[in-house]
């Protein structure tokens, strides 16, 4: 038994590993990349794909343990004599087989392997955690000092003149909003803005976000922070399609977003006259007006690469990860 | 004001309620806010005094003595307290990756570190509001055909 469990934790963490470099080398973290990001594709389609790089890790690992596991054991099912090649070809070589698991290996090696990579991993999730632990205290802070809005009980007003309309905490959501934007924007636009927040948390966003936060902590930032910046444009992207289910429609949202937009421009000696800026602001009103055409022909390639993984995991990385499990048991 | 550290800007419920009652009563001792504030909680004398204390170390709070207790003022406004907290928001959407930020704990109806860019905002608006002119003539229309009544 201790042998499975040995072999299993190098396996997962090794194929693990693979798929983390994979992440680092191959996800959109270049800057013509990072401009895919701002592509009109659908939000659905948006925040699966950035899903599943920034999660890969994981259910890759878990993908290519069950597909190597799978081939190795399918002789069991299919009653052949000798289910493993290596049975044959090399009798010392330790493989990932359920019928015919390895000894325990005598060295430490193997759990020194795991343990390691575990550990930088926990370290940089527990960095992080605590960090996310103050920015939402900070966030609590600033929601408690508020008071309650007239008419809105779920919604709280801070005294500040700067436009402000934000979502604030993942166990209990405050939707927080600025004296300054309440007296700056039209009754339609506060309502918009109201129905927004609200999205937010009725689908949980920050909830989301706060996960898929803490497993961005475990790449570089320069390829967390595209993989991040799409996931936080799908969510804000679905809010603003749950907006304009209750509050007037896409154009009322879009119009809404312009006019919060305009109060949050510098002044005309600070803005940019290039227009650089406005990127997901841009995508979320494009979406809102021209919604991306519906088709289920992107799906061809997610199911690519999983079959593919499939076959990685039963193939040419399967033999490399049981070469290391012997490297390091012997 | 000086800036306040992003871990002194994280309050407790009853750091914030203390704040709140000496923003709206003024200067204080600890029997005072205790008496004010143990009818909606059970709190000690000690329990406040030891919220006044923490509020005192961040910044938030000066105190001096008065015969034989300490007297706490605030030392920042609310509006000046909830404009550092705001800063300290902000930062999270413009420190995303390594802080957290807004793919973190918050979401913003119009992202809070996006740079506007004046023409592609003049680009959008001119976008909404032609939309907005096509919606009304379309009305329009409709509103006389309704008007004219089924043609023969």
């Amino acid at each position: 038994m201790s042998a499975i469990v040995e072999s299993l934790s190098v396996a997962v963490v090794a194929f693990g590993l693979i798929c983390w470099l994979t992440v680092v080398f191959l996800s959109p973290s270049t800057p013509s990349r990072q401009q895919a990001n701002r592509l009109p594709i659908a939000t659905f389609r948006r925040r699966l794909v950035a899903r599943a790089w920034l999660w890969a890790p994981i259910w890759g690992a878990l993908v290519l343990t069950f597909s190597a596991l799978a081939s190795s054991s399918a002789g069991l099912v299919l009653a052949s004599a000798d289910h493993c090649l290596s049975h044959v070809t090399n009798a010392h070589t330790h493989h990932l087989c359920l019928a015919h698991p390895y000894h325990a290996s005598t060295t430490v090696w193997p759990w020194v392997f795991v343990l390691s990579i575990l550990s930088i991993l926990a370290i940089r999730v527990a960095i992080v955690g605590w960090r996310l632990r103050v920015d939402g205290r900070v966030g609590t802070s600033l929601a408690g000092l508020s008071t309650t809005m007239a008419d809105a009980p779920d919604v709280r007003v801070i005294d500040q003149v700067e436009p402000l309309a934000l979502t604030i905490g993942w166990r209990r959501p405050a939707i927080v909003i600025s004296q300054g934007l309440i007296d700056s924007v039209r009754p339609e636009t506060l309502g918009v803005v109201i129905a927004h927040e609200r999205a937010h948390v009725a689908l949980r966003h920050n909830r989301a976000g706060l996960w898929d936060r803490l497993m961005a902590s475990v790449y570089p930032r320069v390829v967390a922070e595209p993989l991040l910046a799409s996931l936080v444009l799908a969510r804000e992207q679905a809010a603003d399609a749950a907006a304009a289910k209750v509050a007037g429609g896409p154009l009322a949202v879009s119009q809404a977003l312009t006019e919060v937009a305009r109060l949050r421009m510098p002044g005309p000696q600070l803005a940019s006259a290039h227009g650089v800026g406005c990127g997901a602001l841009e995508v979320r009103i494009h979406s809102l007006l021209k919604p991306p055409a519906s088709t289920s022909r992107w799906l061809i390639l997610p199911v690519t690469v999983v079959a593919g993984l499939v076959l990685l995991g039963a193939g040419p990385l399967l033999p490399l990860v049981e070469d290391l499990l012997t490297y390091l048991a012997h | 004001m000086s800036q306040l550290r992003l871990k002194n800007l994280a309050l407790g419920e009853l750091e914030r309620d203390v704040l709140a009652l000496l923003w709206e009563q003024g200067p204080m001792n600890p029997g005072a806010v205790h008496d004010q504030l143990h009818r909606g909680r059970k709190v000690s004398v000690n329990t406040i005094a030891s919220a006044l204390k923490r509020l005192c170390d961040k910044g938030l709070l000066a105190r001096m003595k008065v015969s034989h207790a300490y007297v706490y003022r605030p030392r920042v406004t609310r509006s000046d307290l909830e404009r550092q907290l705001i800063g300290a928001v902000a930062d999270q959407f413009g420190d995303s990756a390594e802080r957290g930020g807004g793919g973190g704990l918050l979401a913003a109806f119009v992202d809070l570190a996006e740079q506007q860019g004046e023409d592609t905002l003049r680009r959008l608006e001119a976008l909404v509001a032609e939309r907005l002119a096509a919606t009304a003539d379309a009305e329009s229309k409709g509103e006389n055909d309704t008007s004219r009544g089924p043609s023969r």
